[in-house]
């Protein structure tokens, strides 16, 4: 990479104020590697972690849903995306993306639609019914990732879809947490 | 009965579990690769606990952080004891919150709607 593209990296980083990025395979140990890197530069009070914990569901949901998978130097298979944590002066911003495979798109679009259309206190109370259940088919946690980031970024969760290519879309969320 | 014993990390929460005192603690935080896994040792303590006769049981949980995964395998805890003191246990529950952790406090409180354990929501002393 010639000085002029690092530059633009560089530029356009602090532009958007970017604390923090990470793009590649999440595996767990990546996972509590820039966890603990956030927790050294923003320290860890009651906001700090009510960003953490959007930023750990975020991680999680990349590494354990994005069709984009990689292998992890630990033998596991993980799946592979974008992390980025922004601060905006008055909020963090945490925004995260991975590719979804086509077919899987309507029923995670149908998720999102749902989610949207609750208030927080409406998000709370769905919270409540889907932890005493079975989790979703498919789910590798507790299915109450996306659930958790609209609550704790009250209710303003922003979920996008924008065409890959012909097999992929690519899932974005974008968080706002108050400092 | 052994006394339970986990140390905790960044990761992984700390477990501690001791008949003589009739105390469990939970500690810490917890986002570990698979909560449920993690959490099971405990749970099969408290199970055994009861099953060799045990009549009373405190358990107090002192958490800094926990991921949705955790989230559930700590609520299925409190199920546990929940179903003990339907079972005619003596057994109570504290859970601790950072006076700042809004979220924190909301977790107690969802446990002391949903279940018929006595569940005391504490602030934790600064």
């Amino acid at each position: 990479m010639i000085a002029t593209e690092v530059l633009r990296h560089y530029a356009q980083a602090k532009t958007t104020h970017i604390l923090m990025m990470f793009k590649g395979g999440l595996s767990q140990n990546i996972v509590v590697d820039l966890g603990g890197l956030l927790q050294k530069r923003l320290g860890f009070d009651a906001k700090v972690r009510k960003m953490f914990s959007i930023f750990v569901e975020m991680a999680q949901n990349i590494k354990n849903y994005s069709d984009e998978k990689e292998i992890s130097n630990d033998g596991a298979e993980v799946g592979v995306g974008i992390l980025l944590l922004a601060d905006t002066g008055s909020h963090y911003e945490l925004s995260c993306g991975n590719l979804v495979r086509n077919e899987k798109v309507p029923t995670l679009k149908a998720q999102c639609e749902y989610l949207k259309s609750l208030d927080k206190e409406g998000l709370k109370a769905y919270h409540e019914e889907r932890i005493d259940s079975d989790p979703p088919p498919g789910s590798k946690g507790a299915g109450l990732g996306l659930i958790d980031i609209s609550i704790k970024s009250n209710a303003n969760a922003v979920f996008d879809f924008v065409r890959y290519d012909n097999d992929y879309v690519f899932f974005s969320i974008t968080a706002h947490v108050s400092k | 009965m052994n006394t339970l014993n986990i140390e905790k990390t960044f990761e992984t929460a700390g477990v501690f579990a001791d008949p003589t005192a009739a105390l469990v603690r939970v500690e810490g935080s917890s986002f570990p690769e698979n909560a449920f896994i993690y959490f099971a040792p405990l749970v099969d303590w408290i199970e055994q606990y009861f099953a060799q006769g045990a009549t009373e049981l405190s358990a107090e949980f002192r958490m800094t952080y926990f991921n949705t995964a955790s989230s559930k395998a700590l609520r299925n805890l409190v199920k546990l004891l929940d179903g003990f003191y339907a079972a005619e246990k003596r057994v109570r529950v504290t859970w601790y919150y950072d006076p700042d952790d809004e979220d924190m406090q909301d977790v107690g409180k969802s446990y002391s709607l949903a279940f018929d354990v006595p569940i005391s929501v504490q602030p934790l002393d600064e």
